[in-house]
């Protein structure tokens, strides 16, 4: 005879496991792969279970998992070159601006269309990629905030940082990031479009 | 530029720190102010939009257009069996 949670599980399987694996599939590209963070996916949702408040939907909570799951799959995966464009070190973002304040490389338009299909796929891929090439605390306050939607104090707390400390880092991730996807070609030449 | 005016980098730390804690009106203006005279850091602004929201994207795109269109991968019934399986023995292993 099954426990409830057993019951819960296949359930889960049943009910989110072709959405979770679709969505890694078009991520990863290798069924395989696909199919393991699926599975990790899962067993973290019932070694996490307890955790689980209820306050967004369980298809919600599922994805926050797999999407974690990615970050740490591009994160293995990482090509040097990437890496160090994604340095963190104090000096990295503040090379972005000139001394007087303007933008060394101002921010270039992103092309692609949100409704489109294949320009939203595209992002995705870049944004995985990206997440999983910036410094491993930097993602994870990143993922904390926009992925799960957390609280900054509860950001502070599980990394045991000040809130100002947790403004900082998520204000890196962010100028990080964006400068990761104009890397990958996300982002067009200002001359090329006036956007 | 003014000195009550914010420059670039002080609005694009300002902008994040919006995403994260509730900011004065006034500050919030003047930032808009920038922004309307700044392309850049108007154009950064919803960049940081762009990125909120691809992180809480979790819908189905529908598959390319190369693609039939029924063309919409499942787990394989083996897949699926072996991860239920691996689940109860994980809860097994937890009671």
């Amino acid at each position: 005879m099954k426990t409830a949670l057993a019951l819960d599980a296949d359930q889960w399987v049943d009910a989110y496991g072709d959405a979770l694996y679709r969505f890694a599939l078009q991520r990863v590209k290798q069924i395989e792969v696909a199919e393991d963070l699926v599975q990790e996916t899962f067993l973290a949702a019932v070694q996490a279970q307890e955790r689980f408040k209820g306050q967004s939907s369980e298809k919600t909570w599922l994805f926050s998992i797999l999407k974690h799951k990615l970050i740490d799959y591009y994160r293995k995966q990482r090509t040097r070159n990437r890496s160090e464009v994604l340095t963190d070190d104090e000096g990295a973002v503040d090379r972005m601006f000139k001394a007087d304040g303007h933008w060394q490389e101002p921010p270039t338009p992103w092309h692609g269309d949100p409704g489109r299909s294949h320009d939203v796929r595209e992002f995705l891929d870049a944004f995985y990629d990206c997440l999983g090439h910036l410094p491993e605390r930097t993602a994870k306050a990143f993922a904390y905030r926009e992925i799960d939607g957390l609280s900054t104090d509860d950001i502070c707390q599980r990394l045991e940082i000040s809130a100002s400390n947790c403004w900082v880092i998520l204000y890196r991730a962010r100028m990080l990031l964006r400068k990761c996807l104009e890397g990958t070609g996300i982002g067009k030449p200002v001359e090329a479009s006036a956007t | 530029m003014r000195h009550w005016m914010f420059r670039c980098d002080e609005v694009s730390k300002k902008v994040s720190l919006g995403l994260d804690a509730p900011m004065p009106l006034g500050t919030r203006l003047l930032i808009r102010m920038h922004q309307w005279m700044c392309r850049h850091c108007s154009r950064f602004n919803r960049q940081l939009q762009r990125l909120r929201e691809l992180s809480r994207y979790d819908e189905e795109i529908p598959a390319d257009l190369d693609c039939p269109p029924d063309h919409h991968p499942n787990l394989s019934p083996e897949a699926r069996e072996r991860i239920k399986a691996r689940l109860r023995c994980e809860d097994m292993d937890r009671s």
